[in-house]
């Protein structure tokens, strides 16, 4: 290609001016071992690297990965409901189920009298252990009460600050002396 | 669709996926971090995928934009002070250049050393060849502010490549 041609479309090429077509142009003419002096230096603008790549098995094989990953995932976000729903249903079969075998309760006493004997003998009982237990709390109230009455003495303290207040005093008398010191 | 028609249709740009997350983020395990991310972003919403005119234009500026939060997130905890964005370009060393004979690597390293934007033009035009419309697309700029960033990145790389063929010249 002669030289004018080429310096033309160098020179929009600088211009990001030219087409693809005159860039490929471009490039097959800089393949070439014979340029003159004053292109030499720009050659590497028309030998740009495209043979870097990834290693496609490896990608692959990493990408497969993630798309499991995220299958998985959506599985569990998806499992967690029915598997709580499963839960509470079952819970609720079986306290049903439990509700209806213990409302059943069977007699123990045939005879009235005998069984009213063994509910009031019972009822002795907890009286007894009821009475026992407020026997200790009456012993806790009196000894809560002496220690009330020792601090009543506190009291002391509250005359002993009242005392202090009165120094108050001494800031006012001083206060009138200033002010009959002042004219 | 299921993973396999998922893959079919959409692994065919994962490199360039790749590239401009490596571009932008400049760590190979970061940069397939950011590429899984977006595919698993697309399988979620694979039922509305139909309503894009591009799935791969799509994939692009989720990539893109994981990567700019990805670089935000690290400017935050690493540099308090470096809140400004142009400051995020910094100007290759001279003497680092000149130690790549490669041409390939020469334009590696100075592309790396542009401001963001510039660098994802630059990239998704020169070395992923998309076309201007799409290239707006994935920025989401104007035709014209492509044009002109573009033009920015090339003559800046130019500039680089001239000064540092002079300094060799002067060397002999």
């Amino acid at each position: 290609m002669k030289y004018k041609a080429i310096n033309q479309l160098i020179e929009k090429y600088f211009e990001g001016l030219t087409t693809l077509e005159e860039e490929a142009l471009l490039r097959e003419y800089f393949e070439q071992e014979e340029i003159p002096e004053e292109w030499q230096s720009i050659r590497p603008l028309f030998k740009h690297n495209k043979n870097v790549s990834l290693a496609d098995k490896s990608f692959e094989a990493t990408f497969d990965k993630q798309l499991a990953n995220q299958k998985s995932e959506i599985k569990k976000t998806f499992l967690w409901p029915i598997v709580a729903a499963v839960a509470a249903i079952a819970i609720l079969f079986f306290s049903l189920f439990d509700f209806n075998r213990t409302s059943k309760i069977e007699d123990t006493f045939n005879d009235p009298v005998e069984a009213y004997a063994h509910a009031s003998k019972a009822l002795q009982f907890v009286g007894l252990k009821l009475s026992d237990g407020l026997s200790t709390t009456a012993m806790a109230e009196t000894k809560l009460d002496k220690g009330l009455s020792k601090m009543e003495k506190l009291n002391w303290i509250n005359a002993g600050i009242e005392n202090t207040l009165r120094l108050g005093e001494i800031d006012q008398t001083r206060n009138l002396l200033n002010l009959t010191h002042k004219p | 669709m299921n993973s396999e028609d998922f893959k079919q249709q959409l692994f065919g740009f994962k490199n360039k996926l790749y590239r401009l997350s490596l571009r932008l983020l400049s760590d190979q395990q970061e940069a397939e971090d950011a590429v899984q991310e977006t595919y698993l972003k697309l399988w979620k919403m694979r039922k509305s995928l139909h309503q894009y005119n591009s799935k791969e234009a799509l994939a692009m500026t989720m990539t893109k934009n994981y990567c700019l939060d990805q670089l935000k997130a690290k400017r935050r905890t690493n540099l308090p002070l470096y809140n400004d964005e142009q400051s995020s370009s910094n100007l290759p060393d001279p003497h680092q250049l000149a130690e790549l004979k490669d041409d390939a690597l020469k334009i590696n390293f100075l592309i790396d050393a542009l401001p963001e934007q510039q660098k994802i033009i630059i990239q998704l035009r020169d070395v992923e060849q998309y076309e201007f419309e799409e290239i707006a697309t994935i920025t989401g700029m104007t035709l014209n502010a492509v044009r002109v960033n573009l033009s920015r990145a090339r003559k800046q790389i130019r500039q680089q490549l001239i000064q540092q063929h002079n300094y060799e010249i002067q060397s002999y």
